[in-house]
């Protein structure tokens, strides 16, 4: 499948403010799964756009701005999707490389071990010494289950133990959670960043089938028609979204799970790159100078070509 | 000779149970304290303490002070300064000389391995976890080739002499390391109120440290003829008066945050004539509030944008952010290993044997004998955060077995050493009291070292703790070249 | 190895500069307001009016301390003048305010001015900072002599041991600025129209005193060799050319500082800051005291003096960066 995606960030500030340096992170990746044909991004007013990539190969585009009332950020990217494998797949606890897989064994300020975490994740010991992908399987849905989605109630710099506690978050807040809970078990995961498509479901049912013949997940898009704009229903559309990936051996790779949707992460997920946590990959950070107050839209469109 | 003795101020010197730096044993001056202790020796308290109040007055007028703001109005004080001077024979000198070189090349090859292939950690030579879960690790680092290769550009490693004047390595200073301004000025105050003491001694000067230090800054450029700055939090930095110094002394601008703006991924300071391009940053700010973008966003000391501008080679840091997970002081244990690892060659320096709280076995040695140990926080400097078992009550003692218990990894324990003691003007006469040494070393075409170093000194007796913060003042320190051997 | 040029030379950081030109100001204003008070305490031995408050009145009005010290319907004492002129922090031109910002700059600047400089005004504030309102008033004359004196030492310090560059040159334009600004301020609070004597002596020991806090009256016996009267101390502290007290040669000198700093020739202005400073300059050379109104003229001199400091700062220091 080939989408584009439109990601539109827009700050307007009261008053000038100065000394501005920004990053994005933003451009798809190239995977095994995927290959970016195009990506464009227009800064406004017009700057120098420069770029480097991070420890886990994220291509980090920068600039910085002497003085501006305003900053408007758009990427426009093409990529092609293959089906990516979901497949159930049996992985026994496995031992990795404590040196290259360290950044994705470990917590991080937003998904400390507390003892709240370490509560949680008990319940999932048992499976995981068991099986990882069950485990995965299990603490996706019990999250899925036990957060609520609402936008409100955390920041970015919300943890996922504070998202434990309130029972509430955003796809980024499921995503942290799910990582501290599978690095507290052992399991390697890391925040991946990008993109759902939001039409999912009209062309496409995803279906998974489990080895014993029972079906494991559908999800048919229930889309409901308000004042003639389809309005989809799932999670983390019109935006950025975030999800965990897990490690699954070499022989596997990594696979990505929406605990935001319930869903695996299959050809509707447009991937921009992972990190540690969400600061690894805030999809456009800046700062500046001046007491200014900011106003922040942002906006994506994901359109599916063919 | 009797006589003045009876009456000199060493009348009441007693040795403590510790390496003494001027008299052996027996109370014999040694060899190259001989002609210091004879002057001394001949001097009154009246004819002391008056110079001692101009030394002070002179630290006041010069402006070498911090600020303790207890009332609404800041009250300014001097660090105390004690007019003996430490003296170091100049071939105990080269054996220092030698081994902190060694170190600090290793320490550096550590550096640049754990910011690109990390073999020493796979080879298993220092826990991977030590250096991956510091908090001092910065992931953002990690591929960035730092011009030169060079990261610690300047280094003030703390050396301190057990019982048998040993030297040991107590602590590698690989981030911002201050104090060489007083290095100078003690050198500097004590040639005008005490001249004499300087007659007959051949004393190697210090006062090249500035040239030395803008000969490395120039060099570790990637441009010619590059632009140099001292980048300083401010005037309410305790040790603004050092960073004023060191830049009036090289001659390069000293900025602060507000001057600094990135554009068009280079850095640049305001000047009356517009922007003018900075190649060289020698930056007195922590890796936190280096670049709000980068690191903490609430800071307004630093300049945001500047990791990028430095991960394009278009300034040069000094030092390079990130060094601050090799001065880790439960890493330092490590360290005779990583010089033997990088090396290949036995360490010349020594360590205080070091216990990890985060180690099984070691966590029982300290939680057994935490009354006969010091307890140190990892990642806490200036004197804070420590416990000196044997100075300890009960209840403290006890307070930090739990902190170990709760927080292993964030614990080390040494032994106590009874650092050294040098003779030092005291309200009862010269009295000892424990003294280290900080030599300041500059990696850049080579390694230098200045003959010297900052010799702090715990004023209050029986004190081990010789931090300025803590009670601790400190003396000129001279290296004299053997008459005999020029 | 040859030695290269430090381009550092040539280069001052905006902030520095801004240091500069502030530390002169304050050092300009402490001697200034030192030499003032010792001036009307002499005068007032015998010459008292018998009011306190109308004894001390003008200098409070030429501080610029006059509301602070009303404000809490303080009594209008010797004392309390003392205390607001000297010592108090809550008076921004007192002796000890206008010391410690010069300090403060002078830290600011101190990879700029010299080791000397530093020391001495460190010196002079912590001098001031160590003496209690009682030491004050048993010291009052020493101690303004040694304001005096040491803002002076300072001033040839910096004439003596800096580089004259274009940190040198902000120092300048401040004290020219300043001392312009101060004499402005005398002379308007002086020449105000409430003031009339009708007893001769008084009105020549008035403009006397007047000569004095402008540390000039030697000066102008040499100029006039005449009684001193009114008119003539007026056109004497604005027009003469070679006096530099007056406001002709300090604007003169102003200029020429500012001419360094911007790099003109002086035939043609660069910036706003030249050309304001450049009219008024070169309007007060042909300037006749029988042309003007003098109050109505002091009040745009105060106000272009205040622009040009403004637009100095702006041209140089606080500039938007393109």
């Amino acid at each position: 499948m080939r989408f584009q995606i439109l990601h539109e960030t827009h700050y307007v500030y009261s008053d000038p403010v100065y000394a501005i340096a920004m990053e994005a992170r933003l451009q798809p990746c190239n995977d095994d799964y995927q290959s970016c044909q195009r990506y464009r991004l227009v800064v406004s007013p017009k700057v120098t756009v420069e770029e480097y990539s991070t420890f886990s190969d994220l291509r980090v585009q920068y600039w910085t701005l002497l003085k501006a009332s305003e900053v408007q950020i758009v990427s426009d990217s093409v990529v092609d999707i293959r089906e990516r494998p979901l497949l159930e797949i049996q992985v026994p606890s496995l031992e990795l490389d404590p040196i290259e897989f360290y950044a994705w064994l470990h917590d991080t300020t937003l998904t400390k071990v507390t003892p709240g975490i370490q509560a949680f994740a008990s319940q999932f010991e048992q499976i995981a010494a068991e099986d990882w992908y069950q485990a995965t399987l299990a603490v996706q849905h019990t999250i899925h289950e036990a957060i609520d989605f609402e936008s409100s109630h955390t920041t970015t710099d919300t943890t996922a133990s504070e998202v434990l506690e309130l029972g509430c978050g955003v796809c980024q807040d499921f995503t942290h959670l799910m990582l501290a809970t599978l690095r507290q078990l052992g399991i390697p995961a890391r925040y991946a960043s990008g993109y759902l498509n939001q039409y999912i479901g009209k062309p496409t049912t995803q279906k998974q089938i489990m080895l014993n013949g029972t079906v494991h997940q559908e999800t048919t898009s229930s889309e409901t028609f308000v004042e003639g704009m389809i309005v989809p229903s799932l999670r983390g559309t019109g935006a950025s979204h975030a999800w965990c990936e897990v490690f699954f051996g070499p022989q596997y790779g990594w696979r990505g799970f929406d605990a935001a949707n319930n869903l695996l992460v299959d050809q509707n997920f447009i991937r921009i790159g992972a990190g540690r946590d969400f600061r690894d990959i805030t999809p456009v950070k800046g700062v500046h100078k001046g007491p200014a107050e900011e106003d922040l839209k942002v906006t994506v469109k994901v359109i599916q070509l063919t | 000779m009797d006589v003045q003795l009876a009456t000199s101020m060493f009348t009441n010197y007693t040795q403590i149970p510790c390496y003494d730096e001027m008299f052996d044993i027996d109370g014999t001056p040694r060899p190259h304290y001989a002609r210091l202790f004879q002057f001394l020796s001949e001097i009154s308290s009246d004819q002391f303490e008056p110079r001692r109040q101009i030394a002070d007055m002179d630290f006041l007028r010069r402006g070498i002070t911090f600020t303790v703001y207890s009332s609404e109005e800041g009250v300014e004080k001097i660090f105390p300064f004690d007019l003996i001077p430490r003296i170091m024979p100049m071939a105990e000198w080269r054996l220092l000389e030698e081994g902190l070189k060694q170190r600090i090349y290793a320490l550096n090859c550590f550096l640049h391995d754990i910011y690109h292939d990390q073999k020493i950690l796979r080879d298993g030579v220092v826990p991977a976890d030590m250096v991956l879960g510091s908090s001092n690790f910065r992931w953002e680092m990690v591929g960035i080739e730092p011009p030169h290769g060079i990261y610690i550009h300047i280094t003030g490693t703390d050396l301190i002499r057990d019982a048998d004047g040993r030297y040991c390595v107590l602590e590698d200073n690989l981030r911002s390391p201050s104090g060489v301004s007083y290095m100078l000025q003690n050198r500097t105050i004590m040639k005008t109120t005490f001249p004499a003491l300087f007659d007959g001694q051949n004393v190697l000067p210090v006062e090249t440290y500035p040239q030395e230090l803008l000969k490395m800054l120039r060099f570790v450029s990637l441009v010619d003829n590059p632009q140099v700055a001292v980048l300083t939090p401010g005037i309410f930095n305790s040790a603004y008066f050092e960073h004023s110094f060191l830049a009036r002394s090289m001659g390069v601008p000293l900025v602060e945050g507000s001057d600094l703006v990135v554009r068009d991924n280079r850095l640049y300071m305001r000047t009356t004539h517009g922007l003018k391009q900075i190649n060289v940053l020698y930056r007195r700010v922590d890796d936190d509030f280096l670049d709000p973008l980068a690191f903490r966003s609430d800071s307004v000391i630093g300049a945001a944008g500047l990791l990028n501008v430095y991960r394009a080679g278009n300034v040069t840091l000094v030092n390079a952010p990130g060094t601050g997970v090799a001065d880790d002081k439960s890493l330092y244990k490590y360290v005779p290993n990583i010089i033997r690892y990088y090396l290949s060659e036995e360490p010349l320096l020594d360590s205080v044997p070091t216990y990890l709280g985060r180690d099984d076995e070691d966590r029982r040695f300290i939680l057994d004998n935490i009354s006969e140990l010091v307890v140190k926080e990892v990642n806490n400097s200036g004197g804070y955060g420590m416990l000196i078992g044997p100075h300890a009550t009960a209840k403290e003692c006890d307070l930090f077995r739990r902190k170990v218990s709760e927080q292993p990894w964030n614990y080390i324990a040494q032994p106590v050493i009874q650092l050294s003691a040098h003779p030092t003007y005291t309200s009862e006469g010269f009295a000892p009291r424990h003294i280290d040494l900080r030599p300041y070393i500059l990696y850049g075409s080579e390694i230098t070292l200045i003959p010297g170093g900052l010799t702090r000194v715990a004023l209050k007796k029986g004190s081990l703790v010789v931090n300025s913060s803590q009670g601790g003042g400190s003396k000129d320190t001279w290296v004299v070249a053997d008459d005999e051997h020029d | 190895m040859t030695n290269t040029i430090n381009q550092d030379t040539t280069m001052l950081l905006s902030r520095v500069a801004s240091s500069c030109f502030w530390l002169s100001r304050y050092r300009e204003r402490a001697e200034f307001t030192a030499r003032l008070l010792d001036i009307q305490l002499i005068t007032l031995l015998d010459t008292r009016s018998g009011s306190e408050y109308n004894d001390w009145i003008p200098l409070l009005r030429i501080n610029g301390c006059l509301d602070l010290l009303q404000k809490d319907g303080r009594a209008i004492t010797k004392e309390a003048v003392l205390h607001c002129l000297c010592l108090d922090t809550q008076n921004p031109n007192s002796i000890m305010s206008c010391l410690r910002n010069a300090r403060e700059n002078s830290r600011q600047a101190r990879e700029q001015i010299s080791s000397e400089m530093w020391e001495q005004v460190n010196s002079m504030y912590h001098d001031l900072a160590h003496l209690s309102r009682s030491e004050l008033i048993a010291n009052v004359h020493p101690t303004l002599q040694n304001v005096k004196n040491g803002a002076l030492l300072l001033q040839g310090m910096a004439d003596q041991t800096m580089m004259h560059g274009e940190a040198w040159q902000f120092i300048r334009l401040g004290r020219f600025i300043e001392r312009a600004n101060t004499t402005c301020r005398l002379l308007a609070v002086r020449s105000a129209p409430d003031h009339n004597d009708d007893e001769p002596y008084r009105e020549a020991m008035y403009w006397m005193t007047v000569l004095k806090s402008a540390s000039c009256i030697e000066a102008y016996h040499k100029t006039y060799a005449a009684p001193v009267a009114r008119n003539s101390t007026i056109e004497f502290l604005l027009f003469n050319p070679e006096s530099p007290r007056s406001i002709l040669y300090c604007l003169e000198h102003a200029m020429d500082a500012l001419n360094y700093i911007s790099g003109s020739a002086g035939r043609r202005f660069h910036n706003e800051a030249d050309r304001v400073l450049g009219q008024m300059a070169t309007r007060i050379q042909y300037l006749r005291l029988d042309d003007i109104d003098l109050i109505q003229f002091l009040d745009e001199l105060n106000a272009c003096l205040y622009d040009v400091s403004d637009l100095v700062m702006q041209t140089y220091c606080s500039y938007e960066v393109a």
